[in-house]
């Protein structure tokens, strides 16, 4: 069974299409890159992917279900984290906020909880700093909370948008040095607009520009780089390898 | 101050203000850490307002009043929260609608009660000195149905304090927590309104917790040091305002006022940033 499939999705914000016919699977244990120009979609891929939005046309399924009902077993990390730096929160208890959806539905948190907590921020090399608040936090710092907390619930598959988008170059080799490693126990799907870069640790790449077009790493070219991003609109034509 | 502490020993309704504000402390400090955090003032004030429907419809059927504003507050926090999450784009004005025509039912109703003409101060100013029995028992069960929902939803609301669309993913019904944070507000509200009254509501709601915020490392130790200032603020301002005969609750305010003032310049001119717990 695939872990996620498309078939045929379209979508669009008021009548502005996002996505056309966009149709491809992702198969267990793969590091599936996405790559495309800003504004082609590519988040919005995503949060389709986590059921977030609904398609207006083609299925969605996520381990063989709608997406809204696999939503526990995948680990999200925003390209923005969604609340404020301000907020009085230590870097564990945000991992632990991952934790929701595991264990029983009332009180505080559990001691596995805690256990997995910190768990995940061993993972990410940060257990060091589990008890800082979230405002004295560097850049790169936050981006591993981000993930420690998607990692917190124990994920069959990690979904990263950008996740390299806010931290400098050295930040940036490490964190996809950590994703290679996680790659062993979960399937990957990270966005990017980096395509050398990503292009050195995914199995697989998808370029998205509306619609999508899957590449084996090793089959990237200059030429399909250049039409992803020469000819914006245009669809690319495109047979998968 | 010695003339407080004597009236505090001998007279029974100066015991009953002393422990109503303690427990209004509990209630208060507690939810409003997530009124500041999840910046929801204005919500809460809209629901505060409104109560004063709820006061004079049941003051006009001889009901008690206090009845009537928990019906009303915990109506007005569901529709006040469908409101916002439904129609976003237009929600200042469908709150400041719901507090200004939630009042003026009040006051018509009121008006309109048969006998005495009530003294309108009490419900919108409070009146700590006339605080009975009945009423500490009343704002007991209040915190105790607070602190219980806090305790056993404290994840599913930090989660919805926190980060809405992480909280959904996680399978949080994010639309149902906001609901019944509001309605917790709201059981707030009406227990501060025994206090400072309605209008004044907002500042114990809100000033404690803001003032906690720039010291406190998490939101559990926000609450327990806004529940301790609060009770410092309400003793203090009920101490201060007995001798020269002050309205205790506009006293409490201004004192709250003046602490969540002195925070904010310790902060800007207190040295360096206070940064709780660095290893």
């Amino acid at each position: 069974m695939m872990l996620v499939e498309f078939a045929n999705v379209s979508f669009a914000y008021d009548g502005a299409p996002v996505l056309e016919d966009v149709t491809f699977s992702i198969a267990p244990e793969e590091f599936f890159g996405i790559i495309g120009p800003n504004a082609a979609g590519k988040s919005t891929l995503l949060k389709l992917m986590l059921g977030l939005l609904t398609p207006d046309r083609g299925t969605i399924r996520v381990f063989g279900e709608p997406p809204v009902l696999s939503r526990r077993r995948v680990g999200y990390v925003p390209q923005h984290p969604g609340f404020s730096r301000q907020f009085p929160v230590t870097v564990v208890e945000v991992v632990l906020l991952g934790r929701l959806g595991t264990g029983a539905g009332l009180g505080g948190f559990s001691r596995l909880d805690r256990f997995k907590a910190i768990q995940a921020l061993r993972a990410v090399q940060i257990e060091d700093i589990a008890r800082r608040r979230i405002n004295t936090l560097s850049g790169g710092q936050l981006q591993r909370v981000l993930i420690a907390r998607a990692l917190a619930c124990d994920p069959e598959l990690l979904v990263l948008d950008e996740p390299t988008a806010n931290i400098d170059l050295r930040a940036e080799e490490d964190i996809f040095a950590l994703l290679r490693e996680f790659n062993r126990r979960m399937a990957i799907v990270v966005v990017s607009h980096d395509v050398a870069f990503i292009s050195g640790f995914v199995n697989r790449v998808g370029c998205l520009n509306r619609t999508l077009a899957c590449h084996d790493t090793t089959d990237i070219s200059g030429k399909t780089i250049e039409e992803l991003y020469g000819a914006p609109v245009r669809m690319i034509h495109h047979v998968h390898a | 101050m010695t003339a407080f502490l004597q009236s505090l020993v001998q007279h029974q309704f100066m015991q009953h203000a002393l422990a109503a504000c303690l427990l209004a402390s509990i209630g208060c400090g507690t939810v409003g850490v997530y009124v500041v955090v999840k910046r929801i003032g204005f919500l809460a004030g809209g629901i505060a307002h409104t109560v004063l429907a709820g006061m004079g419809i049941a003051y006009f059927l001889g009901e008690s009043p206090i009845a009537g504003a928990v019906i009303v507050a915990l109506i007005s926090a569901v529709l006040i929260g469908w409101i916002k999450l439904r129609w976003h784009q237009e929600e200042d004005v469908l709150i400041a609608a719901f507090w200004s025509v939630g009042m003026a039912v009040g006051v018509i109703f009121i008006s309109r009660a048969p006998g005495y003409a009530v003294d309108l101060t009490s419900y919108l100013f409070g009146n700590i000195l006339l605080v009975s029995a009945g009423d500490l028992w009343l704002m007991a069960l209040v915190d105790a149905i607070v602190l219980a929902s806090v305790l056993l939803s404290y994840r599913q609301f930090l989660a919805t304090v926190f980060d809405e669309e992480h909280a959904r993913l996680r399978g949080v019904n994010v639309e149902a927590y906001y609901i019944f944070l509001l309605c917790i507000v709201a059981l707030t509200v009406v227990l501060l309104i025994q206090i400072v009254g309605l209008i004044l509501v907002m500042a114990l709601l809100v000033l404690p917790a803001a003032t906690a915020a720039g010291f406190a490392g998490s939101i559990v130790g926000m609450m327990g040091l806004a529940v301790a200032l609060s009770m410092a603020i309400t003793v203090a301002g009920l101490g201060l305002s007995f001798a020269p005969d002050l309205p205790s609750g506009a006293t409490m305010v201004v004192v709250a006022g003046l602490v969540y003032l002195a925070a904010v310049l310790f902060r800007i001119y207190g040295g360096r940033k206070l940064r709780p717990r660095v290893p």
